[in-house]
Order: C-alpha cells, then sequence, then structure tokens
C-alpha cells in the first residue's frame, strides 16, 4: 500500500513538472542569455545609467547653482526635475533585477560576488543594509544564494533611494530652499542612486559571463 | 493466456519493433543507449513467452524478466540524468545527491522485505517498491530540470513522460490484483498490455518525429550540447 501511495504521490508530482516544461521555451531564454545580443543589452544598460546619472547630477547640480544665486524657485524646481530621474529609473531598475534573480539558476558557477560595501554609500539606511547584507552573506555558501541576496538588497536600496530622493526633494521648496538638510540628503541619495546603479551594472555583467561559461567543456 | 491477451501482446511486439526501428533510424540510440536495450529486453522476453508459453509463462520466468526490465528502468532514467546534465556541471551536484538519495532510499526499502518471500510477497511487496522507486528517481531527475530551466531532448522527455504514468497505472493494477485476488488476473494482464500499447505507441511516434529539437541558434544548441547526437 505505502508502494501505491509513493507511486501515486510521485507519479502526480511529475505529471506536474512535466506539464510546467516547455522545451520551446526553455530553449529560447538560453538562446537570448547566450546570443551575443544579450551582450549588446549590456552595452545599452550602461549607457542608459550614464545618461540617467548625467541627467540626475546636471539637474542637481543647476538646483545647487540656483540656490547660490538665491533663486530658490528655480531651486526646488531643479532638484525636483533630479528626484523625477531617480523615481522614474527605480522600476525598470527593479524589473532587471527580478528577472536576474531568476536568470541566476540557469547561470553554471556565477563568480562569488563580492560583499556590497557600507562606506560606498552616504545614506545610513543604505550603509545599514548594506553591512546587513555583507554579515549575512558570510553565512552562505552557495553562489547562487549570494548572488539572490545581493540581487534582493539592491532592489531594497533602490526602494530606500527613490523614497529618499522624492522625500527630500518634497521639502526643498521656494520659501526654505536654502535649508542645508534636505539638500544633504539629496545629495547623498543621488550619490547612492550611482553607488547602486554601478553595482547593478556588475551584478549583470556577472550574470552574462557566467552564463557565457555555462556548459564549456 | 486468453485470446485478447494474445492479440493486444502481438500488437505490443509489432509496436515494439516499430520503436526500435525508429529509435535506429532517426539515431535516437545516441540520446540513450539504455532504451532501446530496454526495449530488446521487453522484446526478447515477450517473445520467448508467447512462442513457448508452457516454459516460459512461469513464476521464475516473470521474476528474471521483471528484475532485467527494472534493471533496465533504471538505466535509461540514470543515462538520460548523465546526458542531460553532462553540459551543466553546476547542476550536476544537486542531481547526483537527489538521485543518490532515491537509490539509497528505494535500496533501503527493497533490503527491508524479508528474505525467503513467497510469490505473492514478491508480486505484492518487493515489486512495487522497486517499481516507486523508479518512478521517484524518474521525477527527482525532472524536478532538478524544471528547477533550473535546462534543455532536455524532446524524445528524452518523451521516454521519462511514457514510464511514469506507466508504472504508476502498473502499481495500481498490481494492488488491484492484490485486493481483488488472482482470478482477475486475466483481465488485469489485459489492462496492463493495453496501457504498455498505448505508451509504446507514443513512445513510437516520438521516435519517427522528425523534428525533434526545436529551432536555436547554432551556437547556443553547441553550447548546451543539444546538437544532432
Amino acid at each position: 500500500m505505502e508502494a501505491l501511495v509513493l507511486s501515486v504521490v510521485g507519479g502526480g508530482l511529475f505529471l506536474a513538472l512535466v506539464g510546467r516544461y516547455n522545451t520551446q521555451l526553455v530553449l529560447r531564454g538560453w538562446e537570448a542569455l547566450l546570443s551575443p545580443a544579450a551582450f549588446k543589452a549590456l552595452q545599452r544598460l550602461e549607457e542608459q545609467v550614464e545618461t540617467d546619472a548625467l541627467l540626475a547630477e546636471r539637474a542637481h547640480g543647476r538646483a545647487q547653482l540656483a540656490r547660490r544665486e538665491e533663486r530658490l524657485a528655480d531651486a526646488s524646481r531643479l532638484v525636483s526635475l533630479a528626484a523625477a530621474v531617480v523615481s522614474d529609473a527605480v522600476p525598470e531598475r527593479l524589473q532587471r533585477l527580478r528577472g536576474m534573480a531568476v536568470c541566476c539558476r540557469m547561470a553554471r558557477a556565477l563568480l562569488p560576488p563580492p560583499p556590497l560595501l557600507p562606506r560606498a554609500f552616504r545614506l545610513r539606511e543604505i550603509a545599514s543594509l548594506a553591512g546587513l547584507s555583507s554579515v549575512i552573506q558570510q553565512f552562505l555558501v552557495a553562489t547562487q544564494e549570494r548572488f539572490r541576496l545581493r540581487v534582493w538588497t539592491l532592489g531594497v536600496c533602490y526602494l530606500v533611494v527613490r523614497h529618499v530622493a522624492s522625500h527630500s526633494a518634497s521639502r526643498i521648496r521656494p520659501e526654505a530652499a536654502a535649508a542645508p538638510s534636505p539638500w544633504d540628503s539629496f545629495e547623498a541619495a543621488l550619490h547612492d542612486f550611482t553607488a547602486l546603479d554601478r553595482e547593478h551594472v556588475e551584478a549583470f555583467k556577472a550574470l552574462l559571463l557566467a552564463l557565457q561559461d555555462t556548459s564549456r567543456p | 493466456m486468453s485470446e485478447g491477451q494474445v492479440f493486444v501482446s502481438l500488437l505490443v511486439k509489432l509496436g515494439l519493433l516499430a520503436l526500435l526501428a525508429g529509435t535506429l533510424v532517426r539515431r535516437r540510440h545516441r540520446e540513450c543507449l539504455a532504451f532501446p536495450a530496454y526495449l530488446a529486453l521487453v522484446l526478447l522476453g515477450d517473445t520467448m513467452v508467447s512462442v513457448w508459453p508452457e516454459r516460459f509463462y512461469q513464476a521464475w520466468f516473470w521474476y528474471l524478466q521483471q528484475s532485467l526490465w527494472d534493471a533496465a528502468k533504471l538505466g535509461v532514467g540514470l543515462e538520460i540524468a548523465f546526458r542531460a546534465f553532462r553540459a551543466f556541471p553546476g547542476a550536476r551536484p544537486a542531481v547526483q545527491s537527489l538521485l543518490g538519495l532515491v537509490l539509497a532510499l528505494t535500496t533501503a526499502s527493497v533490503v527491508s522485505v524479508p528474505s525467503g518471500l513467497s510469490h505473492d510477497a514478491v508480486v505484492f511487496e518487493w515489486h512495487p517498491r522497486v517499481l516507486a522507486g523508479t518512478i521517484w528517481l524518474m521525477t527527482a531527475l525532472m524536478m532538478v530540470i524544471v528547477y533550473y530551466r535546462l534543455p532536455i531532448r524532446p524524445f528524452q522527455l518523451a521516454i521519462l513522460s511514457g514510464f511514469v504514468p506507466y508504472l504508476l497505472l502498473f502499481v495500481t493494477l498490481l494492488n488491484v490484483l492484490r485486493h481483488r485476488g488472482w482470478d482477475v488476473r486475466p483481465w488485469v494482464n489485459l489492462a496492463d498490455a493495453c496501457c504498455y500499447l498505448a505508451v509504446v505507441s507514443f513512445w513510437t511516434v516520438a521516435a519517427w518525429r522528425k523534428d525533434a529539437m526545436p529551432a536555436a541558434a547554432p551556437q547556443v544548441i553547441r553550447r548546451l550540447s543539444l546538437g544532432p547526437a
């Protein structure tokens, strides 16, 4: 009787798995990851990240200039513009990080990612998250788990940066634009956004390299 | 054997011949060598029983052929695992551990049956455990394939997809026989032969199909070791 129960459970599980499996889709996924198009995507991502950083920094620089010249309405408008660049960029980054978390299963031997360094970030929340993540990483053995932790941490950090940038930008009003605190936190958020973008591109690159290495004899 | 049973058995043998021919003509034997070996064993055993029933339609021969078939089925599962994971060394430890665990548990379960078994104990206790182990071996293999999203050849998938439901039906039929008694044996044998005929037909279609591998870029096919067998 036990054999029958075990067979029914095993057979049922097998049929459920076969129902989920689609050779065509699986192969298409591998093709997308192993083809030269994936490296073109990396190039496009690097360009996009640079453009976003440039836009945000340029708007922030102009806002600082306007602030020094006491054109506070302009300063507030420009800083909102810089915050909008960060807010618009984050959903797309989060979507890519989610995709990377799935793809990392397919990689044979991801290079063990170095831990995120707290000192690379200026916002206290992000530095703490990076510190915590690097501590947890010491307890994870599998490279894949480390990679997934890194992807998850980056995702949470992006959300924090977006929140801080939007919040600080909303506090910089023409009537109070000379007050230093929101400017400082906005500047820190912008700095961390650029640092996170670097880490996110590096993670994407590591994933692609690992996938390229997959199945090499 | 009843006439119906003889007729279905003849159809199974013809199906097996068509399947073996398809396997060789389409060079599917390069995708799993143990599979044509298993088919040859089944064809040989069935033919011997059909041609010399008074000599081979006996319990001892049933034990012998079932043991050989079980070993061949396990060999098919292990060979597909070896071939599917050859190109993916990172996923190999997972499949090795899982298959090792299934094999160890199956062995422990088979060994735990007391020695000096009666015929009923062999048929209803010992054999279903081996079959359950084979089902779990193939399920474990499929679990790792789905988890890592690994590509597998359609014919290899067809082999696994044919074996597991058939083995499940076979274990169920053995259970029916156990509860209803040996009087229903002709019906159980007939039902088993019909199920096996369906599986052989499914495998035959898969073996003769021309477009076996979905289209993908040649360098991807090469890297995933899915090139022409």
